[in-house]
């Protein structure tokens, strides 16, 4: 039956969440980009926007890492394209191959290159209309390649709309160690929570491809990544609490927490914590 | 003196011997009639034309159709009697006939119980693409646990779906290519949840009938081939119940006559291996079942039927449920969070009234009337279903009487219509597969929509068969209207057979077909509204061979060569298009094409109490997109065996076995991913599509089956063990968050299931 598709995909899903042996998403192990936060996550045509990455090479040992980035309309990733690119007529390069030179010991994790993009003018042209108010999504692709030829790649949407009250980014979240905020690197098991203003959670109105308007309301979730240590979640939803685990040794400065909320329309912030 | 003497003497003597011996002989000249039934031990069927013999006088009665006997004169005095017949103990007991002497009641126990009935191919409308199972076969399949869709599995050129399908794949065909009717009408589903058992009780099921490559214009709308489970009349000559239970589920079902010429039956299940679930899983930290998994049925018939006519109403309820809370998102996917919830509910009525006008003149007529809902929840993301199905169909069959060289003219004229109205609400992402690998749920842009349609397929056929000497020869024609796609299509279909005698004939059939695309692929508001049906062109070439002869024991053969051939399919697009006037996602398009070959063949080898049912599919299944080359499909099964035994033991024990083994699915390596970071997710690489197959399959089930028969009823238990050697297959591979390690998703453990009913 057509529910048929969904129920597969959960009942696949409800197999794979018990991957204890796979390494768990929220563990910088390795070369990663954590996030790309934009300035404005609804933009109108022609607007002008930054991105700035974050990234880390916890293990990496200060090598050499080289970032490019290009720009898009989206090539259709809903239907199967490949979020990148290369083959799209409205490419853009928006950052040319650079080595990162922001990123230094002990833990190698931070900020990235900042890049800046100019939405087309005709990015909606011919377009109907409601796809032109709920949104088209503008690409923003990073490559991260290091010395020794490991890569890590990542991407960003923002929408393009005409709707007048764009969304924003949440508030940058505060994270919480039992109630107060955070400020050392627990020495035991500790509940972590991340806050972020009520206002974070926008109300807006969706419309249908009838012309027809539903409601909605944001959900701000959090994705939560440490270097050292780990937590039993990898992602929490409003203000659930998430143990943090710390590690049995920790060495100064290689201590990193990060808490990243999202509103799921593209709008993100980013709390990160070194110890 | 003395000669009067004597003379007085003779004649008191002969007066006294004469009392005496007429005293004797009125005796033995009362006699009774005895009037009695010979009954079968266990089910109460009557026996019909069986001789019961009464011995040392040797008189002797015949049971009539009701199994009614009548000895018009018996003597007083104590006899025997005797029952032998084939496939019979006998039956022997003294009776003592004397004034009180009432009816003689006899049962008899058949030799087995379990009779592994033979599959037969080709009854009826004669149609080789078309493979019947009966209903005592599927009861006792091992494997199937007594369910008739799960036993089709065990016949060649049916391919396995592993993990939680409940769908039946044909010859290298898609899922959806296959179409599931009850009684000739089509139903939305044939598995209950997670393709645990069928939607029907097995025990109201007659037969199911397994159509492939090549099957007739009566049928139509499906690419692969269609399953048919026909219901059977219920009992007409005594009331009959049935109970059972097995770990999974109960059920109950009474039957029996109403009037001479009319019968009911109703039975219905209900299954709680949810609550057994909820044990298992109720310290589970990651997620709660809020709705313990559970299905119910119901199914109930009635029939009348006289000379003329054959009136019956067949009705079927089927409801499914399931629900939980994620606890926290699902690692891999966190759009996958919070509740999920799945209820899928739906009925038919159908009505059928087949008309025998004359000897040469039938007609048939029938509705299938229901309601289907579909409600699935999973977080904010929802899908719902409410929709209203007619399906209608009619026939009128015509012998003619034709010249020599002609044997006979056969003609068959129908319709077959059917009409959708459907509501549909729903917030969901486009669900992107390719290769076997899924991209997160959270990578697709949601579409929120009501979608209100309506429908009408209609279908008219003409079939003829007509007999030339040892020929048979089956033009036939099919025309499709989709209202869908705003196409009429008509559909050729030829098929031919020699008989080379009774025992041995071949068969060639061709013919093309159409399906209309799947609502959501030609939604205008989910999919692309310019979508057109897909179609394709099936061969098949065949003999089948029965080396018995004529005899009970020995082996039948039969064999087919099948290619079938599939243009325009419907694919997922990313394509940006013009679509009056504006720029849109084409999402689906008709750039598909395909073709499936392959050799099937099925052996049967029967040496009573033996019985060895061999089937071996070697096929190939292959598809075109643009941009590629010909690429495996899905489900690309290069060989597929099925070996069952079986032994009938005294005392009705039964045990039987079943071995699979199946070439594993072609299968898509992840090269690498790349990070959505508004999700936090990875969306995989694919490397070459399908150019790795996941390790075959293989595995062993095993069945016991032990009875005991009384007068009036009959306890069964059986042990159905799946996967007795508990193999770990792979049935799926799963991913690290980043694609970076693997690891299988492995099949059924191993699984048994104990099972006891009552027949009364």
């Amino acid at each position: 039956m057509k529910s048929l598709p969904l129920f597969l995909i959960v009942a696949f899903a409800f197999i794979g969440c018990s991957d204890n042996e796979f390494p768990r998403i929220h563990k910088l192990d390795r070369l990663r980009i954590i996030e790309i936060v934009t300035s404005s996550p609804e933009v109108s045509p022609g607007d002008t926007l930054t991105f700035t990455p974050y990234l880390s090479d916890f293990n990496g040992g200060g090598r050499t890492l080289t970032a490019q980035s290009t720009g898009c309309m989206d090539p259709g990733i809903s239907y199967g394209s490949q979020p990148t690119c290369d083959n799209s007529s409205t490419r853009t390069v928006l950052l040319a191959p650079t080595t990162v030179t922001t990123l230094s010991a002990p833990s190698y994790t931070g900020v990235g290159p900042t890049l800046t993009v100019t939405i087309p003018t005709v990015a909606l042209v011919g377009r109907p209309s409601y796809v032109q108010y709920n949104g088209l999504v503008y690409l923003v692709t990073f490559q991260l390649t290091a010395s020794d030829g490991t890569q890590a790649q990542a991407f960003r949407r923002v929408f393009v709309s005409t709707k007048t009250e764009k969304n924003q980014n949440p508030g940058s979240p505060s994270i919480q160690a039992e109630g107060t905020t955070l400020s050392s690197l627990p020495t035991a098991p500790t509940q972590l929570k991340s806050v972020v203003a009520a206002s974070s959670s926008e109300s807006f109105l969706y419309q249908k491809l009838d012309g027809s308007f539903s409601p909605r309301t944001e959900e701000i979730r959090t994705s939560w990544y440490v270097t050292e240590g780990g937590m039993e979640k990898d992602n929490t939803i409003g203000a659930q609490e998430n143990l943090f685990i710390p590690p049995s040794s920790p060495v100064s400065g290689r201590n990193v927490i990060i808490a990243v909320t999202a509103d799921g329309r593209a709008g993100s912030s980013i709390s990160l914590h070194q110890y | 003196m003395k000669l009067l003497v004597l003379c007085l003497l003779i004649f008191s003597h002969a007066s006294m011997a004469s009392d005496l011996e007429k005293t004797s002989v009125e005796r033995h000249l009362e006699t009774r009639r005895v009037t009695g039934y010979l009954r079968e031990s266990g089910t109460s069927r009557p026996i019909a034309a069986a001789a019961i013999h009464l011995l040392p006088i040797k008189l002797k009665a015949v049971t009539n159709s009701e199994g009614l006997f009548v000895f018009d004169t018996v003597p007083f005095g104590n006899f025997s009697y005797v029952v032998q017949l084939p496939d019979h103990l006998k039956a022997e007991g003294i009776v003592d006939i004397n004034s009180n002497t009432t009816d003689l009641k006899v049962y008899l126990e058949k030799k087995s119980y379990s009779v592994f009935e033979t599959t037969v191919v080709g009854k009826g409308h004669r149609d080789d693409s078309r493979k019947t199972l009966q209903a005592q076969t599927i009861a006792v399949l091992p494997g199937a646990g007594g369910d008739p869709v799960k036993a089709v599995q065990n016949l060649p050129g049916v391919n396995r779906v592993g993990g939680f399908s409940s769908q039946i794949v044909i010859q290298g065909s898609a899922p959806q290519d296959t179409k599931y009717l009850l009684d000739e009408h089509e139903v939305p589903n044939v598995f209950h949840f997670g393709g645990l058992t069928s939607v029907i009780m097995p025990e109201a099921v007659g037969q199911i009938d397994y159509y492939s490559a090549g099957y007739g214009a009566f049928y139509g709308r499906a690419l692969g081939g269609q399953i048919g489970l026909m219901s059977r009349d219920p009992e007409r000559d005594l009331w009959k119940s049935l109970l059972f239970a097995d770990t999974a589920k109960a059920g109950a079902m009474i039957e029996g006559p109403v009037t001479k010429q009319s019968s009911f039956l109703m039975g219905g299940r209900y299954s709680y291996i949810g609550e057994v679930l909820k044990s298992v899983l109720k310290d589970n930290k990651e997620f709660d079942l809020t709705v313990v998994p559970t299905f119910y049925d119901v199914t109930s018939t009635y029939s009348f039927k006289n000379d003329q006519d054959h009136f019956k109403v067949l009705g079927l309820y089927s409801h499914d449920e399931l629900g939980f809370l994620f606890k926290e998102p699902v690692r891999t996917d966190p759009a996958i969070r919070g509740s999920f919830s799945n209820q899928t509910d739906f009925y038919r009525v159908i009505p059928q009234w087949k008309k025998r006008i004359s000897e040469s003149l039938k007609s048939d007529l029938s509705f299938g009337f229901g309601q289907d809902w579909v409600n699935v929840d999973v977080g904010e993301q929802y899908f719902r279903l409410s929709s209203y199905s007619l399906t209608v169909r009619g026939e009128v069959e015509k012998t003619f009487e034709v010249a020599s060289p002609l044997k006979t003219w056969k003609s068959r004229w129908g319709f077959d219509n059917k009409y959708q109205h459907s509501k549909v609400s729903l917030r969901l992402p486009p669900f992107f597969t390719d290769g076997g690998v899924n991209n997160p749920i959270s990578s697709a842009e949601t579409t929120e929509a009501d979608i209100f349609s309506k429908y009408s397929h209609l279908g008219s056929y003409w079939i003829n068969d007509i007999k030339i000497q040892n020929w048979n020869i089956a033009p036939e024609l099919r025309g499709d209207y989709f209202s869908q796609t705003k196409q009429l299509l008509f559909s050729p279909r030829f098929h031919l057979k020699y008989f080379s005698s009774d025992f041995l004939h071949q068969y060639f059939s061709v013919g093309r077909y159409y399906q209309a695309p799947q609502p959501q692929e030609s939604s205008a508001e989910y999919g692309n509204p310019q979508v057109k049906a897909p179609h394709a062109w099936h061969f098949s070439l065949g003999q089948n061979i029965d080396f018995r002869k004529g005899s009970m024991d020995g082996v039948e053969w039969d064999s087919k060569l099948f290619l079938k051939t599939f243009s325009d399919l419907v694919i997922t697009s990313a394509k940006t298009i013009e679509r009056n006037g504006e720029l849109v996602s084409e999402k689906f398009s008709n750039d598909g094409r395909g073709r499936a070959y392959g050799i099937e063949n099925l052996l049967k080898v029967t040496l009573n109490p033996w019985l060895f049912w061999l089937s071996y599919t070697y096929s190939k299944s292959t598809r075109w997109q643009p941009a590629r080359d010909e690429l495996p499909y899905q489900y690309d099964q290069t060989h597929n065996i099925n070996l069952i035994g079986s032994i009938d033991l005294p005392s009705n024990w039964k045990i039987s076995s079943r071995m699979r083994y199946v070439s594993g699915n072609p299968s898509t390596p992840v090269v690498g991913a790349t990070y959505d970071s508004d999700n936090d997710v990875f969306v995989p690489i694919r490397g070459p599509i399908y150019s790795e197959r996941l390790d075959s399959f293989f595995q062993t089930d095993l069945r016991v089956d032990k009875k005991w028969i009384y007068d009036t009823a009959i306890l069964w238990v059986y042990l159905d063990i799946q996967n007795v050697t508990n193999k770990k297959n792979s049935e799926a591979i799963r991913y690290s968050y980043d694609y970076q390690k693997k690891a299988d998703i492995t099949g059924l453990p191993v699984f048994p299931t104990l099972g006891v009913r009552g027949e009364f």
